[in-house]
Formats: structure tokens, C-alpha cells, sequence
């Protein structure tokens, strides 16, 4: 009876995102789409309305959660990793029921994601970096409905040497795991292969961001291009944005969306963009302002860093991986946390950004708490900072697209007074 | 111009410096055969026992000098030693620590037994960050020896003076004397000198580094040149040096690749955020550093504040092909 129920929730879990998925992409506008982006458009559909499609991925899917779990190991040992990392509406409804409501959208969209079993009946097993509480409870909760998890342990801080050791040896302990998952070894080759392919597609996320950065491309299909990288076979991925970049080139070398250039420059930062949840960047853009660059583990914290290392044995490559996956990383879950405003401050300076545009999802505490250190240091730069708080799901349109609009106006209006 | 820069963005550092070494180091033992004779005063250890050198190594002369008495240091005499140690320092301002990363013949020897050992799969074992910290001082020790035990020969501090036989105890250890020569087809320096006590115990010290240097250079990285006195003269004057390495923090990730391609494993330049020189005293301007750093401009090596070799993302990723063909 209850597995009746379970499976009938199932169904309306599914036609419910299906629904969704189609209206978030409803709104964003086709007429000035690259082409490539088909290639995306195309992905996200398939991967949020036929779920089951995950199992037939040609190797066994391993979820992850978070930007820290080194994906090239997975990789390595013949496993394609899916960022389970995704706050669909309806999921975060029915995740309602099983975390309180005041944990945040992803978390509980998260256990939602789990409790429906749409995903999971293509992935065979979760790893969850131990990064804020509500990550971890999530992955607790994953475990109970019976789902193998695997703890990436990660160190409350990334500076010290007890954290690099520490570590160290999860990450050692977790390709042991892995191993054990797949029954595939992880080799100086196999992972001198898969390290190779992140790296190619990492220069082609650059090459993404140099023109985004020239605002040729809108925000919002960005954000769907980093999104598909979550769960696409990272070298179709690459293929993709290699074409998508081509094309970008060739409207830059024409003149086409020059004329935007002189819009007011932002900057998103705080609680990640995840599909379907792109109503900030989306509202951000219809505002006038384009998103030239971004702090989010959803994008450049996620795809922008690669790993380098002097001699090619696996002792080496693990290490900087190890190094990769933890050193740049800059979410609010760490403590102390400098590098992420000398970051922020950084992309400011390189993308000229005129106003920062800071979101949180309610209940994200460790990004709410660093807003004030973030605002005063943005201030010494002088650049102006909103606040927004929000949820998954479009409720709250038209108090948060009021407050972007008279925000982005006033950031023009004190460029124009310059 | 922007041609010749791309091309240096894009340099395989490695690869360029595979090839001075080697052009360095038969100059070092083999410059003689062309009647070349450079300096006795490089900030190399070219060796002086080499028959067929064509420079040798400062620190040789310098414990000469130092055996002096101290009134004469001060009378005209002393000239002799200003200008040994101006010639030295001409010589390395020019090139700073890259002369220990592109010159030194012992430090190539230590990098072709690197190559041995990565080529035959043995993988390189690390320093503790903490045993690190503590081993970097012997250095300076040894310089400070180096000089004050000379000293004591010419002068009375032990109540009368040091014997002779203590004119260059840096060089009875040091195995540039017990190893270079061989290249040379001389072997007489790898020998215990029974003649007398202090020499019997300086050469035996000198073989047992000897070995210790074949073992340390097959397990770690540059392993004598964490102890070299050499490099810590280098280090007390890089700051007049015209060839620097600098950093702009803001650029920086903190991605670590240039800890993760260091040699001897420098941590500071990484952690070091702040804008400016960054040359450690355990640098040897490999510039492997430069080379992994892929975030623009954020490594440079400047030249009289030209900048010479810089990092690039482009360069990064066009090395990482590189390297990707070639396994």
C-alpha cells in the first residue's frame, strides 16, 4: 500500500517538474538564443522530464552533492558523475515533509530529489562533502531511505596543515570507496585521462567566461550551460561549449551585442543558481543589468580552477587534486573564509562590475552571516550591494523583480552621473 | 612584438631548461677544452678541482680569503677581497637564484637522477612541513661556518691558530670536489686522505655526504640544495638582484598549483597574498611555478622590471596538452 502511494507520489512528482521544467524555460526568451544553446535547452529537458534516462547513461552515474567532490576520480574509476545539486520547486515542497522549514530550498528540494526515487534509480550511490549542516542532515536523511552514502569528509578550514593532511586522507579514503563502487581501478593512466578532460573543459568554461564577461552572452543561458554540466558526459559538454564559444566569437567579431556594453555591469554571488531555480539571473537580466560575472559554486567556483602537477604518477595527481577541489574553494561553510571577498574584489576589478547582487536562499545561514563583511568590503570598493532573500519556486516575482529593477536603475543612474 | 610574447607565454619552461643546464653544465666541466676561463668568482659551484673548467665557484675563494689575519683584511689586502666578492656579486645580480635552477652542476646532477628515478616509476618522497622549517636553517649555518672557521687559522681564537689543513672545510665536504671531477675521468678525489687526523676526518665527512648526496637526490627532489651555503648567500643578496619573481595576490585562486610543481615544496608562495617579491631561500627560479600557474599575470619573472615569463591562461593550458601527448 505504501509503495502504491510512494510510486503514485512519484508520478505527480514527476509531471509536477516536467511542468516546471518547461515553464522556467517558457520564460526565457528564444529571439536572440545562439544556436548552440539548443545543444542545452535540449539536455535540461531531457534530463528533467525523462529521469529514467539517467539509467541509461553507458556507465554507472555516482550523485554528488557540492563543488568539493573531486569528479575526476569518479571519472577515473569508469563512474559519470551526476552534482545532484538542484532545487526544482516541487522538490522542495515535498522535502518540506521531511526536513523542518526553515532548512534551506536546495537542502530540502535535495531530500525531496530522493524521497520521489526519480534519479536514483540510475545512481548507485551518493557522496556528500561534509560542508554545512544542512548538507550533511540532507545526506543523513538520503541514507535512511536507503541510498549508499559516502561521507567526503572536509575540514572546517582549508589553511592549516591538520586540514590538508585530514584532507588527504578522505579524499584517499573515498577513491578507496569508489573503487570498491565500481570495481574498476583507478590507474596513472585512466586518471591522467580524466584529469586531461575536466582540464579541456575547464579552458573552455574560460573561454565562456572572457565573453560573458563582454556580455554577449545572457546570464540565464549561462547558468543553463554550467548547469548541464552537472550531470552531461564532460567531454560532449566541452564539444558543446566549444561550440557555443565559436559562435559567441563570431557575434563579437560582428558587433552583435555590443551595443549592451554600457548596461550596469553585476556581479551574482551567495547562495548558488540552481536549476530550475534561475529567476534571480533571469530577473536580473530583464532588468537591464547584465550578469557579467559570478561567485557561485554553481559556476567559477565550480568549473574555473584546474589542477597542475610536476611528475605524472598517481601519488602526484591525487595530490593536486586533493589541492584543486579544496584550496580554491570559498564557501561560506569555511571558517576563516578570506579568500572569497579577495575574490569577489578580484572579478570586480578584471569584469569592471558596477553592483553586486547578493542572494541567499532563506535558511542558507553561513551565506547570510557573511553578507555584512562582504557589503563593508564591497563598499571600500564603492560598489553598491543588494540583498535578496528568496526560495525556490516564482512566489515572490513581484516584490524581488521591483526591488532588482529600482536597484539596477539606480546603479545606472550613478554611472551616468559619473 | 606580440608574436615574441605569445611565444613566451607559451614557452615549455621545462624543456628550455632541460637544455641550458646541459649547455651549462659541459661549460662547467668541459669549458677548459676550449681555453674558455670565465670567472673564479661564479655564484655556481663550478668546481675547482674540475682540470677542464672553465670558472669556479666563489665560495672556494672566499674561504682563501678568509684565512687571512684580520689587520690585514683591513689594510690594502682587503681589496683584493672587495673585489672578489663585487665580481661575485656582478655575476649574480644578473641571474639571481636562476643560477642555481639553470646553472649549477650540481643541481643538474641532481635533476638527472630526478629523471631516473620518475622515469623508472619510483615516486618522490616529501619533506614535512615542519621538518622543512628546521632543515632550512642548516644552510645558514654552514655559511657561517664556512667563513669563521678560515678565520681562525689566520687569527688566534682558539688561543693559537686553526691548522691549515681547515683552509676550505666546506669544500672537504662538499661533494661538488668528490663528483664533478669524475666527469673528468678523476677519481682521485673520491678517497679517505689518511696522511694526518683532521684530513683523514674532513675527507671521510666529505665521502659520507658524497653518498649522501646520490642517496638524498634519488628519494627528494634538489635534496642538497636545502643544506647549500651557496644558496643562502644568494638569498641574503637576491633583493639587488635585477632578475625577480613577483606575485600579485589579487590574482591569486590560491589553487596551489605552484606549491604542487615546487621542487623543494614552497609553501609561501601560494600563501603569500600580498603584492611583491616572493623569492624564497629555497628557490631556485625553476619557474615550474610560473609555468602552472594559469591565472594571468598573476607569477611573474621580471627582468630591470620588464616582465620576462609570465603566467597565462593560455600558456597553462597549452602546456597541459603538451604534457597530456606525452605520456
Amino acid at each position: 500500500m505504501a509503495s502504491e502511494e510512494q510510486s503514485r507520489m512519484a508520478q505527480s512528482i514527476r509531471m509536477h517538474l516536467a511542468m516546471e521544467t518547461e515553464d522556467v524555460l517558457g520564460r526565457i526568451s528564444m529571439d536572440e538564443a545562439p544556436q548552440a544553446m539548443g545543444y542545452f535547452y535540449r539536455k535540461l529537458r531531457q534530463f528533467f522530464q525523462q529521469p529514467e534516462g539517467l539509467g541509461h547513461f553507458d556507465k554507472p552515474g555516482i550523485g554528488t552533492f557540492c563543488a568539493q567532490v573531486p569528479l575526476e576520480l569518479i571519472e577515473a574509476a569508469g563512474a559519470r558523475p551526476v552534482r545532484l545539486c538542484m532545487a526544482a520547486g516541487i522538490w522542495d515542497q515535498a522535502g518540506g515533509e521531511l526536513l523542518p522549514a526553515k532548512s534551506c530550498s536546495v537542502v530540502k528540494a535535495m531530500a525531496g530529489m530522493a524521497a520521489s526515487q526519480l534519479f536514483f534509480s540510475g545512481v548507485c550511490a551518493v557522496v556528500a562533502p561534509t560542508t554545512c549542516d544542512g548538507k550533511k542532515k540532507c545526506a543523513d536523511l538520503i541514507e535512511t531511505m536507503g541510498i549508499a552514502v559516502h561521507r567526503l569528509e572536509m575540514p572546517p578550514s582549508k589553511l592549516s596543515r591538520a586540514a590538508r593532511n585530514y584532507w588527504r586522507e578522505s579524499v584517499e579514503t573515498f577513491m578507496a570507496q569508489l573503487q570498491g563502487w565500481t570495481k574498476q581501478k583507478i590507474t596513472r593512466k585512466s586518471l591522467h585521462t580524466a584529469i586531461h578532460r575536466r582540464l579541456m573543459a575547464t579552458e573552455q568554461f574560460r573561454r565562456l567566461c572572457r565573453l560573458q564577461t563582454k556580455g554577449v552572452l545572457r546570464a540565464v543561458d549561462y547558468f543553463l550551460v554550467t548547469q548541464t554540466g552537472f550531470f552531461d558526459d564532460v567531454e560532449a559538454w566541452t564539444l558543446a561549449l566549444s561550440d557555443l564559444c565559436a559562435e559567441l566569437e563570431a557575434r563579437v567579431a560582428e558587433g552583435r551585442g555590443i551595443e549592451k556594453q554600457n548596461r550596469p555591469r553585476m556581479l551574482l554571488t551567495g547562495s548558488p543558481v540552481l536549476f530550475p531555480n534561475i529567476k534571480v539571473p533571469l530577473w536580473i537580466e530583464q532588468a537591464g543589468g547584465p550578469i557579467v560575472t559570478d561567485e557561485l559554486c554553481s559556476a567559477t567556483d565550480m568549473f574555473h580552477d584546474a589542477p597542475a602537477y610536476d611528475e605524472t604518477c598517481l601519488h602526484d595527481m591525487v595530490s593536486a587534486l586533493c589541492d584543486r577541489y579544496l584550496s580554491p574553494c570559498v564557501c561560506a561553510c569555511l571558517s576563516p573564509n578570506p579568500d572569497r571577498i579577495r575574490k569577489m574584489i578580484s572579478l570586480c576589478r578584471q569584469a569592471r562590475v558596477d553592483g553586486v547582487v547578493y542572494q541567499t536562499f532563506s535558511g542558507c545561514l553561513s551565506y547570510a552571516m557573511e553578507r555584512n563583511a562582504v557589503a563593508k568590503a564591497l563598499a571600500d570598493e564603492k560598489l553598491p550591494l543588494l540583498y535578496i532573500e528568496t526560495d525556490a519556486g516564482f512566489e515572490d516575482q513581484g516584490q524581488l523583480s521591483t526591488r532588482i529593477d529600482a536597484f539596477i536603475e539606480s546603479v545606472q543612474a550613478k554611472r551616468r552621473n559619473f | 612584438m606580440r608574436k615574441l610574447r605569445e611565444m613566451l607565454d607559451k614557452a615549455d619552461i621545462n624543456q628550455f631548461r632541460f637544455w641550458t643546464q646541459i649547455f651549462f653544465f659541459a661549460l662547467f666541466i668541459y669549458g677548459g677544452w676550449w681555453a674558455l676561463n670565465w670567472s673564479e668568482r661564479l655564484p655556481v659551484f663550478a668546481c675547482a678541482f674540475v682540470q677542464d673548467r672553465c670558472g669556479s665557484c666563489y665560495l672556494l675563494g672566499l674561504q682563501h680569503q678568509m684565512t687571512a689575519p684580520v689587520s690585514r683584511m683591513f689594510s690594502l689586502a682587503g681589496l683584493g677581497i672587495l673585489t672578489g666578492f663585487l665580481t661575485f656579486l656582478i655575476w649574480f645580480v644578473l641571474l639571481n637564484k636562476a643560477w642555481c635552477g639553470y646553472a649549477c652542476p650540481l643541481g643538474t646532477l641532481q635533476d638527472w637522477i630526478t629523471k631516473i628515478r620518475s622515469g623508472i616509476g619510483v615516486r618522490r618522497s616529501q619533506y614535512s612541513e615542519t621538518g622543512f622549517k628546521r632543515l632550512k636553517r642548516i644552510k645558514y649555518a654552514l655559511l657561517i661556518l664556512l667563513i669563521l672557521i678560515p678565520l681562525a687559522i689566520g687569527n688566534t681564537i682558539f688561543g693559537s691558530g686553526l691548522s691549515h689543513e681547515f683552509e676550505i672545510p666546506f669544500c672537504m665536504i662538499c661533494p661538488g670536489r668528490t663528483v664533478l671531477p669524475i666527469f673528468n675521468a678523476d677519481f682521485s678525489q673520491l678517497m679517505i686522505d689518511f696522511s694526518t687526523s683532521t684530513k683523514m676526518i674532513l675527507t671521510a665527512l666529505g665521502m659520507a655526504v658524497t653518498g649522501g648526496f646520490f642517496v638524498g637526490a634519488f628519494v627528494k627532489k634538489r635534496f642538497f640544495c636545502l643544506f647549500c651555503p651557496m644558496s643562502a648567500l644568494q638569498y641574503l643578496l637576491s633583493r639587488l638582484s635585477v632578475l625577480r619573481l613577483v606575485k600579485d595576490g589579487g590574482k591569486c585562486t590560491r589553487c596551489n598549483n605552484c606549491v604542487q610543481v615546487c621542487d623543494v615544496g614552497i609553501r609561501q608562495i601560494a600563501e603569500n597574498m600580498e603584492k611583491g617579491d616572493i623569492l624564497q631561500d629555497d628557490c631556485m627560479l625553476c619557474l615550474k611555478c610560473v609555468a602552472a600557474c594559469p591565472e594571468n599575470d598573476c607569477l611573474q619573472l621580471k627582468f630591470l622590471n620588464i616582465p620576462v615569463f609570465r603566467s597565462t591562461d593560455t600558456g597553462f593550458f597549452c602546456r597541459m596538452e603538451k604534457k597530456e601527448r606525452g605520456i
